[in-house]
Formats: structure tokens, sequence, C-alpha cells
């Protein structure tokens, strides 16, 4: 009885791969599309705006930031193009060795001697100077497939803690313990944050949902009164200078209050593309994470929400096709990259116009790092793969 | 069966549909909620603290570099420059700089031999430089504020040949005061930032100042200039020019006598004197005395001064003070009797008194049961003898017969209580009982200038008002304010504040007034070919024994254009002058007058006896005969000397065309050699005049008198001589001598 019934039942499954995986799909999202290569457009400008006098200092090339960027950006949008034309499916087979590749990077990258370390933090592999990309970056898009891959499958289960939470979590944990260890605290955050997101969207039970978020928020304006108090000293420095960075200006605020001053210079015109002054070596990390501030500085508020809008809607589409996907497993697709385009922005304009307290997390598109922005692209490549098998509407 | 499945879908589609829900929320919330956050923070920072932020940007990005606005130059009446704005430049190092320099390996100076250096080339010392190379902190030391072209350039130099950086120049202006201490309490100075600490300087700042340009450049945080130019330019705009009503000329022989004769009475306090046109306010010139060289404000000059500092018994600030101070309008002194003027024209104006006014001095009257004194024992006096003799029973019963309320009311009209107005800073206010509690004994002495106080300038406006046909101007020195292109921003404007007698009442206080220097106190001033009124004054000072001497005087009398004020504070009572303003100021003032009323084209207008006497030129006499040479002589009035036996006139000494005074002895040499020799010029001082022209004929001399010729009590006699004696000079050469009475009584 049970042997034909799973015959049966496996021979539907693979029925139904066949039909998945035959499917050849319609056209991309074109508003999608736009955007992104809007978005990826505008951000190469402002990369080569904020980075050129800091090339042209450390260089003489004015345009050496621009340069690499532009060329990884070039194989970014070829990833993005080949993974758009792919049926998502396919990735289906990838997951588990996608998760076992990103941990085994973790791993490598906090062996001493093998990691790359910047600023007391050991997070790149690679040549230093030639080639660098952080396994933090691949561990985010393996951990959106796989919890993709296996929330999607587990269907109704999520809402069993045993079933639902619990391995995720697990999951998750290694991978916030293994990047804690570089320390990067911004990308655990991130990745904790997908996680978590798609274990919401998922469907984990709503009383679980309210707890964490709860939990997170008590846990955070308690961390935040204590070093206030002065009863926690760790992180203290970050949260004083989070309050009120003119306390040091010229040490610990020196980043807050440049970025501070870049946004407030530029006005609600701003100063003009190109014009920064700020850029000139007085706002450090001008053209990686406090790269927004620059764009503030030149473009002004008008500018800088129009950028922002950008980034909304692009977000709202990807959502959007997510609410269209054909099925659990493309849906949970998009809300994991979407999840990580809208959580990495927020949190970076946050931190840049000092909303929460600095810590480094770059902006999709417009951050200079050309491993990042090529993977960025190849989610793109993933929503679009998604974009392409929303169901026609039904007629009549 | 059916149910289980249809369950198991129902949960799928239940599942769906949560996935579906939370999807959208989180829809909304990442894509919505969380960048409307963003946008309010943007919102707060780009336009609610936009300017904030924008100003500390711009003081990080940008540095400017100040054009300095080249000051106002201040002239004087005739246009002679007494201050001016000349470049300079500022020395200053970057003790950050140096200290980056000195780390790098090419560099091959120490900072000993950068020191020594500047040290050397500035005149500063070595120890302060290293010193101010320590504050590694800082970015701008200055070691030598507006140092001097040539200094600068060897600096220059110097960095240039031995490759430093660190050490700037930066151009600078610096006030020049080519006149050194001449008017130098008017002129006033200013401090190291050039802005004006005392005088003119400090009183039209905002006029001298004009407006430092900017020129503002971009920089990155290393100072450098951005790779691109952002430059903004804020031209300077120089100071205005200021026109004194002081002429150079007669500031100079108001200091040169007022310092003679602080030195020769021994002043105690120094001195002050004032010229002012009576028809306009104008104050052609005013001397303080202990005064100052403005180019080197800070040294204190005057002697006395000096000494007191190096006895301990004062301090060098405020030795520093006592110098900067301006005598003439800072301070104020009781005027004794120069003040029985405003008495004087008060009780005429009011009709108290008349002309033909007499009174009886008794030697003292009795005031509310006080008896006051009087100089001597008058007797019956006509009114102009009462002023003549500055008798004060005369004056307290004209100043009791106005009566307490008119005589506060004309003191208050005189502009006595409010003080001048001058355009000076620090005019001190006149200190007087209050109108309330002024009573007839308070009358009595103010009637004779005691017991209150005034500045000499209050009093100066207050006296020109009695004889300049009763108008009251407000003083003045500055007559235009000029902007950088010549045009005229601003024009003194002399209209009276108020006619406070009539013309006629004017008309008799210069009788009066041209009585007392004919024939009373005041004769010492006397100016030959001039008609002087004038007054005397001795205060006391308190019950101390120390008097303030003075005397006021203006010409022509009759018509009158300058009056002239001198004031000396506590002279020594041993010096053989009786301490009276007659005695003391009034020989001053009239060698003064001498000088400045023929520069200001005042012409002379001598009397039958004093035109013989008046300055004659001397005509060529060189090759005429004797006979025809000592008749033209003769004719001119001149005495002569024949040395030699030809008929020619071979020489004459004085030469053809000199002016000389009439009467006087002229050599002609007829074949005998003109000597060469220098005369010996002989002491003067102390002879009668008849005494002194024997003198000086006999060493070769001509002379010349002035001052008083007539005197009551035959005391007169040689006061001070123009040439010192034992100098050496050529022979023939005019010897100016002062005469007086030293013996006058007020």
């Amino acid at each position: 009885m049970a042997q034909p019934r799973s015959d049966r039942s496996q021979h539907r499954r693979e029925t139904e791969r066949k039909n998945l995986l035959a499917a050849k799909g319609g056209a991309w999202d074109l508003p999608f599309l736009l955007l992104t290569l809007l978005l990826t457009g505008i951000g190469l400008v402002m990369l080569f705006s904020a980075s050129f006098p800091s090339a042209y200092y450390e260089s003489g090339d004015a345009a050496a930031y621009l340069k690499r960027q532009a060329v990884w950006a070039v194989l970014g949008l070829s990833s993005m193009v080949v993974m758009g034309r792919i049926n998502y499916h396919r990735l289906r087979g990838t997951v588990r060795l996608a998760l076992y590749v990103s941990l085994f990077l973790l791993v490598l990258v906090i062996i001493p001697g093998v990691g790359i370390t910047i600023n007391n933090s050991t997070r790149w592999l690679g040549i230093d100077g030639v080639f660098t990309f952080q396994p933090s970056e691949i561990a985010k898009l393996a951990v959106i497939l796989y919890f993709a891959d296996s929330i999607s499958k587990r269907k109704e289960k999520m809402e069993d803690f045993r079933q639902g939470v619990l391995p995720y979590m697990v999951i998750l944990g290694v991978f916030a313990l293994l990047m804690l260890l570089e320390p990067h605290l911004s990308g655990t955050i991130l990745i904790v944050g997908i996680g978590v997101m798609m274990m919401v969207i998922g469907g984990i039970k709503a009383w679980l949902v309210g707890l964490g978020f709860g939990g997170v928020g008590a846990v955070a304006l308690l961390y935040v009164q204590l070093v206030k108090a002065g009863i926690i000293s760790y992180g203290a420095g970050r949260i004083l200078m989070w309050e009120n960075p003119w306390l040091d200006p010229q040490v610990d605020g020196y980043q807050m209050v440049q970025s501070l001053i870049s946004i407030g210079s530029g006005g609600l015109w701003g100063v003009g593309l190109g014009k920064s002054r700020q850029k000139f070596l007085f706002l450090p990390e001008e053209h990686n994470d406090f790269i927004f501030a620059i764009v503030c500085e030149e473009l002004g508020l008008i500018g800088a929400c129009i950028i922002i809008l950008i980034f909304v809607l692009l977000i709202l589409r990807g959502f959007w096709i997510a609410l269209q996907a054909r099925d659990r497993f493309g849906s949970l697709l998009v809300v994991g990259v979407m999840t990580q385009i809208a959580l990495q922005t927020f949190l970076n304009m946050a931190v840049v116009t000092g909303l929460l307290p600095a810590t480094g997390i770059s902006l999709p598109f417009f951050s200079y790092g050309g491993t990042a922005l090529a993977l960025q692209l190849f989610e793109m490549g993933i929503v679009l793969s998604v974009s392409r098998q929303i169901p026609a509407p039904r007629k009549g | 069966m059916d149910n289980k499945p249809n369950r198991k879908s129902e949960n799928i589609r239940r599942a769906n549909r949560v996935i579906q829900r939370r999807t959208f929320v989180v829809m909304l919330v990442m894509g919505l909620v969380l960048f409307a956050l963003v946008a309010v923070k943007l919102f707060q920072l780009q336009i609610l603290r936009h300017e904030e932020l924008q100003k500390l940007a711009l003081d990080q990005q940008t540095r400017s570099t100040e054009v300095t606005a080249s000051r106002g130059t201040i002239y004087d009446a005739s246009g002679d420059i007494l201050a001016v704005s000349a470049t300079a430049e500022t020395v200053f190092l970057s003790p950050l700089e140096l200290a980056e320099e000195l780390e790098k390996e090419e560099t091959t100076w120490t900072k000993e031999f950068l020191a020594s250096n500047l040290a050397r080339i500035l005149d500063i010392s070595q120890e302060s430089i290293l010193q101010k190379m320590e504050r590694t902190y800082s970015q701008y030391e200055v070691l030598k504020l507006r140092a001097d072209e040539d200094v600068a350039n060897e600096v220059r130099t110097f960095l240039n040949e031995n490759d430093i950086r660190g050490v700037y120049l930066v151009t600078d202006a610096k006030r020049y005061y080519p006149y050194g201490s001449l008017a130098s309490h008017i002129i006033g100075f200013v401090g190291d930032d050039n802005t004006g600490l005392y005088g003119l300087e400090a009183r039209y700042e905002d006029q001298l100042e004009g407006h430092t340009g900017l020129v503002v450049t971009a920089q990155d945080v290393a100072g450098n200039d951005m790779l691109y130019a952002y430059e903004q330019y804020y031209d300077a705009k120089d100071g205005d020019d200021l026109v004194l009503t002081i002429d150079t000329t007669v500031q100079y022989y108001l200091e040169k006598n007022l310092e003679e004769i602080v030195n020769k009475y021994d002043a105690d306090l120094g001195a002050t004197a004032i010229v002012l046109n009576v028809n306009t306010g104008a104050v052609l010139g005013m001397a303080s005395y202990p005064n100052y060289d403005l180019n080197d404000f800070g040294t204190v000059q005057d002697q006395k001064l000096q000494q007191a500092i190096a006895d301990g018994t004062a301090s060098l600030g405020d030795m520093q003070l006592r110098q900067w101070r301006n005598k003439a309008l800072n301070d104020t002194y009781e005027p004794g009797s120069t003040f029985k003027i405003i008495t004087l024209a008060a009780a005429l104006e009011e009709g108290v008194i008349t002309m033909d006014t007499t009174y009886d001095c008794s030697g003292s009257i009795t005031v509310s049961g006080q008896v006051i004194h009087c100089t001597g024992t008058h007797r019956h006096q006509t009114l102009q003898q009462t002023a003549a003799n500055s008798c004060n029973p005369a004056f307290i019963t004209y100043g009791l017969a106005l009566g307490q309320e008119k005589f506060y009311d004309y003191m208050d009209a005189f502009g006595l209580m409010g003080g001048s107005g001058i355009d000076l800073d620090g005019e001190a206010t006149g200190i007087f009982i209050a109108e309330e509690d002024f009573t007839q004994l308070d009358l009595a002495c103010y009637a004779f200038g005691q017991n209150f106080n005034v500045t000499p300038i209050a009093l100066i406006a207050a006296q020109a008002a009695c004889v300049n046909g009763g108008y009251l101007y407000q003083p003045y020195v500055v007559q235009q304010v000029l902007d950088d292109d010549g045009s005229v921003l601003y024009q003194h404007d002399s209209t009276p504040v108020r006619q406070v007698i009539s013309e006629e009442t004017s008309a008799k206080v210069r009788q009066c007034l041209e009585y007392v220097v004919s024939d009373g106190t005041g004769r010492n001033g006397q100016v030959t070919g001039y008609r002087i009124g004038g007054k005397t004054g001795t205060a006391d000072k308190g019950k101390t024994g120390d008097v303030v001497v003075s005397f006021v005087c203006f010409a022509p009398a009759d018509d009158p254009e300058i009056m002239l004020l001198v004031a000396l504070d506590t002279p020594a009572e041993d010096t053989g002058t009786y301490p009276s303003g007659g005695a003391m100021a009034a020989p001053a003032a009239s060698a003064i007058m001498s000088e400045i009323l023929p520069y200001l084209g005042i012409m002379p207008s001598y009397s039958a006896e004093e035109l013989l006497g008046a300055d004659t030129t001397l005509p060529n006499v060189v090759g005429k005969s004797v006979a025809e040479a000592t008749a033209l002589l003769k004719d001119r009035g001149f005495s002569y000397k024949i040395v030699g036996d030809g008929d020619t006139v071979t020489d004459q000494t004085p030469t053809g065309g000199t002016v000389i005074p009439g009467r006087s002895t002229v050599v002609l040499y007829a074949g005998a050699e003109k000597s060469d020799a220098a005369c010996t010029v002989p002491s003067l001082v102390g002879k009668t005049p008849a005494e002194a022209n024997v003198a000086a004929t006999n060493a070769g001399l001509l002379i010349r008198f002035t001052g008083t010729t007539s005197s009551s009590s035959g005391t007169v006699c040689v006061l001070s001589q123009s040439e010192q004696a034992g100098t050496k000079v050529p022979a023939g050469t005019v010897i100016t001598v002062q005469l007086g009475d030293t013996a006058v009584a007020d």
C-alpha cells in the first residue's frame, strides 16, 4: 500500500519537476529590469564622482576605482542576464552545495594567515590588491537559496516550532557565529535579518514573530539604556557617538560628523554633481559605506529623495514579483533577495544619516566593491528569472 | 479518506495566504516605512540644519586669505600727511608643518639653525622662536608683526636659500606717522590689530578702517587647493581719509613754545594749548604736554615720567596713560580769572553793568560772611580797569548782580555744563555744583573762575563766543571725510549752536579784553603789529598752593579770527618768574601768536611808533657811492656803520633784500674785506630792551623785539631769545627776543 503510493507521488513529483524545468517562461519584468539598470548606472556615476579625489591622491588615476567597478558591473550584468534566462527551479539542485561552500569559505577566512585583515576585521579572501571578496556576501546568497528551497518544501509544517524554526535558527546561529569571529557585525545582522524575514514569510507562528521582534527590540532598547547608564561598556563609544558625534569630532565622532556635514551642506538642491568638497579626504569611506553622504551633498535633498524613490520602486516591484510568483520557492527567493537589498539599503542610509549607530554596511549598486555588485546583479537575475514564470492573469 | 487531503490542501491554502499577507506587510515596511524614516532624517539634516552644517563645512573646506584694506590717510588742513598706512609683512610659522618638515629625510636644516637665523633677522629672541616651534598643535604662531619690507625680504631670501617650508609672510599694513609726536594727542594711534586705540584713529575707526577683502579658496584636508578651482573674491575697500582743521605749522609753533615753557617753568603736570578759529569752531592746533611719538607710542618720552618709572613711584602703564592723555579735553581744571570773560559777557548782556560802571576795590569783599581777598587793593577803577587788574571783588560784585539763576543759565548757554562736543574721544565733563545747591558764596567764587572744573576746550569755545559776536560754535578737528576716490563723504558744517550774547555786548567784551593786554595783567601777551585782546588766569588748585596759570587771547582784537588758550599746570615757584598767567603763559602766547598770525595771513597793522621798528627790506647798496648808500639807508630808517675808507660800497651786512627790523644798524664795507668770522650770540635774557640792543649790535647781530614794550612797573625785560647764547651765527643774523614783564600778578 505504501509502495505504490510512494511510487505514485514520486512519479507525480518528477513529472511536476520536469514540467517546472521545461517551462520556458515569458518575458522579464521590464520595470524591475529598468530600475536595476538605472540604479547600476547612477551608482557607477556616483561612485566615480565620490571616488576620484581618493583615486587621484592614491594612484594618480582619478578613474581607478571606476574602472575596476565598471569591469565588475559588466560581469554582474552578464551574470544577471544569464541567470535571468535560466529557470530558477534549477537552483534547487545547488542549494546544499552553496550552503557547504559558503560555510567552508567562512571557516577558511577566519583561519589565521588565510583571510585578509583590514581594520582589525578579517573578512576578505583572495589576493590583496588584485581580487578579493567577502565570503559573507556569498553566505547571504547561500542562505537565501537554502532557506527558499527548504521553507518552500515545508509549507504548513513551518508552524511547528521544531520543524519550522529550530533548524533554521541553528543554521543562522552557525553563520552568525562564524561571521562574528571575523568580526563582521553588520554582515551578521544582515544575514540573520534575511533569514528571519524568510522564516516569517514562510509561515512560522505569528506569536513567534511577535515574540522575536519584540524581544530583539526590547534587548536593543535595554542595551542602549544600559550603555547610557554606564553599566555596559561594550560598544559604548559607538552608541555615544551615535547620540552625539560632536562629543569627539576629531577622533571617534569624526566619521559621523563629517558625514552629517556632507549631508547638511547639500541642502535642498545640493552643491552639484561632482562638486562635493567633502570627498576631498574630509569624509573617510566616501566611496564605500559613506557614498550616500556624498550623494546627498552633491544632489541635495531632491536628488537623494529621487534615488531613494528608485530604490523604493525597485523594492516594491520586487515584492510584487514575489507576490505574483508561480510558486512558494520563487516567491521566497525573491523575498530573500529583496529583503537583502532593502535591509542593506536602509541600514546603510540610516547609519550615514545618523538614524542608527555606525556599522559598516555598503549601499547596494553604489558602494565600491566589485564582487558585491556582481552578486547583487546576479541576485537581480534570480528575481528576473522568477518574474518570467509569473502565470498570465486568467482570462474571464 | 476524502477529508484528509482536503484538510491538507486547506492548510496549504491557508499557509499560502499567510505568505501572501506577510509578504505584503513586509513589502510595505521594507519599501515604504523604513525609507520614509530616512527621508524625514534627510529633511532634518538638509533643510532644518542646513545652515549650521554648511557653515561647518565651509569652515573646514575653505581657507580664506585676507586682503588687508588700506587704512585711510589723515591729512592736515593744508594737505600734509599726518598718518598713513604703508605695506608691511607679518612673519609667522606653522609649528605643525615645521615638525613634519623636520621629520623628512631630505630636510637639511635644523630647528636651532632656523631659530637662530630668524632671531637674527627679526631681532627677537631665539628662545621665543623655539618655544613657538614646540606648539605643534598650532599652525599659526606670529613671530613678528608688521616687519618692514627690507626685513621681510631678508627673511624671504633666507627661506628660499635654505628651502625651508613652514615659515610664511603675509602682507599687512603698518601705520606711519610722518610727524612723529606732532599732534599726537589728536591723531592717536592704532594697536597691533590695526584698530584705532586713541584719538582720531579710535574716534573715526569705522571710517578709517575700510573693509578687509577676502579670497576664499577651497582646500582639501591637507590644506592643498582642491583639484578644481573654487575661489571667491570679496574686494577690499580702502578706508576713508580724514582732512583735519589742524595745521601742522600752527601745531608746530604751538608745541615748540609749549614745550619750552613747560621746561622753563618746570610745570609738574604738563600743559595744554589750543588755537581755535573763533568764527567756525575749527581747531587749528591743539597741544598737550607731556606728549609722545606716535610711531613708538609705548615708549615714555617725557623725562619726568621716565624718572617716576625709574624711581618706582609709577608703573610704565600709568605713565603711558599719562602721556596719552589729551589735557585739552580729557582733563578738567579750575580756570581762574580767564573765566571772568564769561562773567563780564553775561553781566554786560543782562545790563547789570555797563561800560561806565566803576568799582572801588578795598582789597577784599565779604560774601555770606566769608571774606574773599583780592590780588591787590585797586581802589577806584573803571569797568575796563577792573578787567585789566583782574579785580576779584569787582567781578564777584558783577556776578552777584546777575544772581544765581541767571549766572547758572549763562554757564549752561555757553556750553560749559554739557561739554564742547568736540569730535574727539574722551572729553571730560565739567564739575559744577548742582543748580539747587548753588549758593551766593558759590556764585561769588564762580564769578572769578574758582571752585568748579571745566575742560580747556569747553572753556575756549565759550570764550570764543564772548568775542566773536556771541555765537557759540562746536569745536571740531575733522573738516572732511573723503572716500578713496577723493569724493567728499562728509563736510563739517559750522553753524553756531546758539547766539549767547548780542553783537554789541561782544564788542564791549572785546574792548575790555584789548585793554587787559594793552594796559593790564595781559600786557605780556602783546604782539607787535597786532591788536590783541586777552585775559590772564591764575587758579588755585585747592589749598596746596599749586596753581594753574593760563592766558587766553584773540586777534585781531577788533575783529577776532583766532583765539589761543595756553594753560600751564603746576609750574614751579622758584624759577624767578612769579607763577601767574600774566607772567608765564602770556609771553608764551605772545610768542605763539607772533608766529602763527602772519602764517595764517592775518596782516599786522603797525602803529606809527611800531612802524619804525617794523621789519623792512634792506636795499642793496653795493656798488653805490658811500654818500648815496647812507642817504638811502637813512631814508628807510636804518642806522649804519662804515668799515674801510673807500668811496664806494663794496659789500654790506646783511646782504640786500634781507628783511630786517627797522632801525637796525647796517654795516657797509667801503674797500675793507668783509669779515667771515661768525659772531657769538650774547646772552640777552634778563636785559632791558636797550641793554639787549647794545649787546646784540656789539656782537655784530641784529635784534627784533616782540611782546610787550610798555610796562607800568618798568620791569620789562627779555624773557627769551631765538638763538641760544653762545651759539655761532653769521654776522647780521636777526635775533628775535621776547619782551615781557615777569612780575604780573594774575
